[in-house]
């Protein structure tokens, strides 16, 4: 049921004088090897690789041939299109982590995944508001209730009364004397030792 | 013989628990009141301290230093108005270059101001605005009673002008420098 692709090839040609000369290069570097000449199947295939060089020039070449290959699967029975099916399936589950499904049911897969994308950036989208929502309550917490100010007056009092007990100063003029003074005597030391 | 500090020891763990308790109480409270003034924040209570070494002594330092005492002095017989204007007049000294003592004096002068400010209408944010930046969270503090004093009276500032978290973090810093300075005087 196949039919060869030799059958859409280009028709022969006379060489030019380019490709003579890549024929005889070949040939003498096989001789050199020791292999057999090429025939002429093999000078051919070489005698159009040289014309289609160019990449793009191949690759038409190419997908003009694809174009005209009749696929075998025409002449299939439909137990063996299933079979078919189900060989493909197997070969894209050897490829691919996902599981092999034939064209429908791609089709609601694909429909499924798009949803649940859909669903996860809403649930992301949220999730991301509600840690803005939270941190906005932590950094601009709602001020205390009368009671707490109370309680922050009283513990003011009470740190002072501790200042006052644990650490009697001296009043604010005694004090800034006393230091003076002390400060006096280590001058006065100082200059007597400088004597 | 129980030493006079030593006697009143129970004070701090007391105090140390209330504070905490006033801390998680700023800290967490979830209550609403719109009018409040002052945005809450949370409670700082970052200490850094230095102790103050005695500076080699000049004449200049010596001036300055009876200068203050008489700035007090000043201030002990003047009321009102004049008074405040004593003690800005001493805060505005200029400050003899290497005299580390200046520093306790100048934070006792100014919490005495505070403290004077706090009694005129509408001189709590006053009294904030002149301690805040001397005694900011980032500056380091001379270990003395002056800082301990100061932090209290900025506590009462920040009280009266709705800054709850400043007031709580104030008094906890002041609790801190008192133990501190104990520890120091304890044999």
């Amino acid at each position: 049921m196949t039919q060869p692709l030799q059958d859409h090839s280009r028709p022969k040609r006379s060489p030019t004088q380019r490709e003579a000369a890549e024929v005889s290069r070949i040939a003498a570097e096989l001789a050199a090897l020791g292999e057999d000449p090429a025939d002429d199947d093999e000078l051919e295939l070489v005698r159009t690789a040289a014309v289609d060089a160019d990449a793009n020039v191949r690759t038409v070449a190419t997908l003009v041939e694809l174009s005209g290959w009749v696929a075998p699967a025409d002449g299939l029975l439909p137990l063996e299109r299933h079979r078919v099916w189900q060989r493909i399936a197997k070969q894209t589950a050897a490829t691919r982590t996902t599981p092999a499904a034939r064209p429908t049911e791609l089709e609601h897969t694909g429909s499924s995944a798009n949803g649940f994308t859909t669903w996860r950036g809403v649930v992301v989208s949220l999730s991301l508001v509600a840690s803005v929502t939270m941190l906005l309550r932590v950094d601009v917490a709602p001020p205390p209730s009368a009671e707490d100010r109370a309680a922050l007056e009283s513990m003011g009092e009470a740190t002072r009364a501790v200042l006052e007990g644990t650490l009697p100063g001296e009043q604010d003029g005694s004090r800034a004397r006393a230091l003076a003074d002390g400060y006096a005597e280590r001058l006065q030391a100082a200059r007597g030792a400088e004597r | 013989m129980t030493h006079p500090i030593r006697a009143s020891l129970g004070w701090g763990p007391r105090l140390a628990l209330l504070l905490g308790l006033g801390l998680g109480l700023v800290a967490c409270d979830p209550s609403d009141d719109a009018a409040a003034p002052v945005a809450r924040r949370v409670p700082d209570a970052t200490l850094r301290v230095h102790v103050v070494a005695p500076s080699t002594p000049t004449d200049e330092g010596l001036a300055y230093l009876r200068a203050m005492a008489d700035v007090h002095d000043r201030a002990d017989r003047a009321r009102g108005e004049d008074r405040l204007q004593t003690l800005r007049q001493g805060l505005s000294l200029p400050v003899p270059a290497g005299l580390a003592e200046a520093e306790v004096l100048r934070l006792d002068l100014a919490a005495r101001l505070a403290d004077e400010l706090m009694t005129t209408p509408h001189g709590a944010p006053t009294a904030r605005e002149l301690l805040a930046p001397m005694l900011d969270v980032e500056r380091s503090l001379p270990l003395d009673r002056a800082t301990a004093r100061a932090l209290v009276v900025l506590g009462d500032a920040a009280v009266a002008t709705g800054d709850d978290a400043l007031a709580a973090g104030s008094y906890a810093r002041s609790i801190e420098i008192m133990s501190s300075l104990r520890q120091e005087l304890e044999p």
